[in-house]
């Protein structure tokens, strides 16, 4: 896109308009498709507004991305599953992407696997290792050999809720894709846990989704997951 | 009437969930992690009855709380 100075007295032809004018303003739109629709194809430098998230969305030449450097992506509130899994939320606008739930009811821990075109990664290519610190305890635990998930990876206790946050590092780069997490939670006979880990998946595949699957299903709660840019 | 294990798909591209049944396989796998979640529950608190073992011991030779702590 550029600009153009309009001299006094100069036709000012529609394609000028167009161009100049009506494709560098913030243009508004329902939401994606309603803006697939009325723009078609898309040039970089456009800005548009989706009114069903009320957001900002700038066109960088392949995608529409976020002017901001944490985006949400999805927001999935839960009751009773046993799995919570999410398709199309890696791509190629992010590199990592930060990963926070909240969990409310159900029990035990919780994994998470990655995923590509709608199918896990069930295959053992997951090794992790984590720190779990309670009161004066504290503990390691992890495996050398691949498992086929991360494990442990959230903890609900007994408290009533469960807390943390995932990082995820470049799931949709084939490259391997690593994670980092921290859970937080309460059992009322050891007091406040906090585990951290880590992991990697051991193959390139370039993965698109998640799964967050329960040990003992079922659980109930919500999980944001947002890009990160840069 | 067998309860119903779901799971559910939230698909980022089209903003749809969708609630499914998890096939035979997936009830299988879900099975298997909650057979070695047990094995790791257990794994762990024998881990943590040796450790109290070990400091029993070591309190019952006459160390203190603090020339444990120190090790």
């Amino acid at each position: 896109m550029s600009r153009k100075v309009f001299t006094a007295g100069e036709v000012l032809a529609a394609a000028d308009v167009n161009s100049f004018l009506m494709d560098q303003t913030v243009m508004s739109f329902a939401g994606t498709a309603a803006r697939g629709s009325a723009i078609g194809t898309a040039v970089e430098g456009m800005v548009t507004y989706l009114e069903d998230i009320d957001d900002l969305r700038i066109y960088n030449g392949s995608s529409w991305v976020s002017p901001y450097g944490m985006t949400l992506l999805a927001d999935t509130t839960f009751t009773s599953q046993n799995s919570v899994s999410f398709n199309n939320v890696f791509s190629a606008a992010y590199r990592n992407y930060k990963v926070i739930y909240d969990l409310t009811g159900g029990g035990g821990r919780s994994n998470i696997r990655l995923r590509a075109a709608g199918s896990d990664d069930t295959g053992s290519n997951y090794v992790s290792s984590r720190i779990s610190a309670f009161s004066t305890n504290l503990s390691s635990a992890g495996s050398v050999s691949a498992q086929t998930s991360f494990i442990d990876v959230a903890e609900r206790g007994d408290s009533g809720q469960g807390f943390g946050e995932i990082t995820i590092y470049s799931p949709f780069v084939n490259t391997n894709t690593a994670i980092n997490f921290t859970s937080l939670f309460r059992y009322a006979a050891e007091g406040q846990y906090i585990r951290i880990g880590t992991g990697q998946n051991t193959v390139t595949t370039s993965f698109d989704g998640f799964t967050f699957f329960a040990q003992f299903p079922p659980i109930t709660g919500n999980i944001k997951v947002y890009g990160l840019r840069g | 009437m067998a309860e119903k294990i779901t799971g559910i798909v939230f698909d980022v591209a089209t903003g749809q969930t969708i609630e499914r049944e998890l096939s035979q396989a997936e009830i299988a796998d879900v099975q298997l992690a909650k057979q070695e979640a047990e094995q790791r529950k257990l794994a762990e608190l024998a881990k943590k009855d040796a450790r109290e073992s070990a400091l029993a011991k070591l309190a019952a030779l006459g160390l203190t709380e603090e020339e444990i702590a120190a090790l």
